[in-house]
């Protein structure tokens, strides 16, 4: 991804990036599946570099690609992607469609679907552009956790799989499923009378 | 006339280009094979700290990591810098798994090295029937110099790899999943990397206070134990191979299920029947990279799951008949 892009990206984030500029940017944007991913990265970096859980004034974000695309459908695809997160993403057509998929993609979808205070701040990361042709059901994890544990057990497993189970269960009630225990030493506990420990 | 510093410096120069052609030669030398087998001692071994972006479906997300192994015990943060902030802490097996917004810890056990890099391919692996592997570039990660090897699949029912590793170490630097037509469906990568540093006690404590959080476990693993399957799958994607068969009584698995383990020697997708429980309905999902496929048939439901394409677990599920 060149300079002059990613100083795109930082002004459309700003606000300071002239509507006609904006539509470009996010019409590239959309169709661009390696530029979404270099942006994607430059993006969460950015974030990580700032310790940043979230970007600053997303509702004016959110206000802008609107804006820039003046498309009602990307109002409705917004309030789509809050109410079912990742699970809602659908494949990219149309300009207001694709572009706002593109922006929550791109942005952090998570930051998209958080609600401050709700339980709920992060949808599974489940299922993604679904091909129009097949209907994907939400997973019944019980069966990708025995993998991961077995596949483990014969020297792999998945991150993703482990990640998706707690979302899972962050998802519904943790009382059901769970057996609530008295609090543990945490594992790093011991370690503060532990000297610091060199490389070998 | 050139003067001694001049002649200094071309021999310098010299002298640098040499070493750094001989140490391109090395890294080709080696093979791909010396280097997986270099990558699994690298990720059981190395102490390391740094930001990994991570991106799946075209959504990123950054997630701090450090790692200690020490007197073979690893001991590991990671935590996701977006959304919810999952935080985990492992010592040994024993891993916590914080959900800052629940105000919750889930406490499991893990049986491997690492939390980031356990899905790698390792040096024991056959390579030849359905996968090629070889060296394709010297490149640079992370501010450091890497190998980049290429995994790459005979067909399109299986994904390749491509990984960076610091050729210093052997680290993967960056690896990403490639689906058959060619693009990352997975990428996790080193922005930044201290490998071999110091590593401070408190970089493993929790961010988090979680004083009065509530702690939960998962339930006991029901039973499970090796059987003879008499079940068969008589169309698997060439170079599938069953390697194991297990009956498990797991809560909520809906009573005894078998559970074979189908191998092509890289991807691994397990096939679990069920007693079937009125419900034909076909069903897909997909978590991540991996995918299931689950199909009524007969008295039994069949389902597919593994880091394969949707269409690899469709077909093994489909395959698959009483012997």
């Amino acid at each position: 991804m060149n300079e002059g892009i990613k100083m795109q990206i930082s002004a459309f984030v700003d606000g300071e990036l002239p509507a006609a500029e904006a539509q470009l940017l996010l019409r590239r944007l959309s169709q661009d599946f390696d530029l979404r991913q270099q942006a994607a990265e430059y993006l969460a970096l950015g974030r990580a570099l700032r310790g940043q859980r979230s970007i600053a004034a997303l509702g004016d974000l959110r206000g802008r690609v609107v804006a820039a695309i003046d498309d009602k459908t990307s109002e409705e695809e917004f309030a789509a992607i809050e109410a079912h997160g990742r699970r809602y993403l659908r494949p990219l057509t149309g300009l207001a469609i694709a572009a706002t998929v593109a922006v929550a993609a791109i942005f952090g979808l998570q930051q998209f679907t958080a609600v401050p205070g709700a339980g709920t701040a992060v949808a599974p990361a489940v299922v993604a552009e679904a091909p129009a042709s097949e209907s994907y059901t939400v997973p019944d994890i019980k069966y990708f956790q025995r993998h991961s544990q077995f596949s483990m057990e014969s020297g792999f497993s998945n991150f993703e799989t482990r990640r998706v189970s707690f979302e899972i269960h962050d998802d519904a009630d943790l009382e059901s499923g769970l057996q609530e225990i008295e609090p543990r030493e945490e594992p790093g506990a011991e370690r503060t009378v532990v000297e610091d420990q060199q490389a070998p | 006339m050139r003067s001694d510093s001049a002649d200094c410096k071309v021999l310098a120069a010299t002298l640098l280009a040499f070493l750094a052609a001989a140490v391109d030669a090395r890294a080709v030398e080696e093979g791909p094979g010396d280097w997986l087998q270099k990558m699994a001692t690298a990720v059981q071994t190395t102490n390391y700290e740094g930001t990994v972006i991570r991106i799946q479906d075209g959504i990123a997300e950054a997630i701090k990591v450090v790692h200690l192994v020490a007197d073979g015990v690893v001991r590991e943060r990671v935590i996701v810098q977006e959304g919810n902030g999952l935080e985990i802490i492992r010592n040994g097996n024993e891993v916590h798994c914080i959900l800052p917004d629940r105000k919750s810890v889930l406490v499991q056990e893990w049986d491997d090295q690492s939390t980031l890099f356990s899905t790698l391919p390792t040096s024991d692996i056959q390579f030849g029937s359905e996968y090629d592997v070889a060296i394709v570039r010297q490149d640079r990660v992370a501010g450091r110099q890497a190998v980049m090897l290429a995994i790459r699949p005979h067909d399109g029912l299986r994904y390749g790899h491509r990984l960076w590793l610091d050729r210093e170490t052997g680290f993967p630097l960056q690896t990403n999943l490639i689906a058959g037509d060619g693009e990352a469906i997975q990428q996790v990568k080193f922005a930044d990397i201290k490998i071999g540093e110091t590593i401070h006690a408190s970089a493993l404590q929790p961010s988090t206070n979680i004083d009065d959080f509530r702690w939960f476990t998962e339930p006991q693993e029901g039973r499970k134990q090796e059987i003879e399957s008499d079940w068969i799958s008589n169309n698997a994607p060439s170079g599938f191979r069953l390697t194991s068969t297990h009956a498990e009584e797991s809560p909520g698995m809906g009573g005894s299920t078998k559970h074979m383990l189908l191998s092509d020697g890289l991807a691994n997708v397990s096939v679990f029947i069920a007693p079937h429980n009125g419900d034909a309905e076909v069903r897909r999902a997909r978590v991540a990279a991996s995918n299931s496929f689950s199909i009524a048939k007969g008295e039994y439901r069949i389902t597919a799951v593994g880091e394969v394409p949707a269409e690899t677990v469709e077909q093994i599920a489909r395959s698959m008949q009483p012997k």
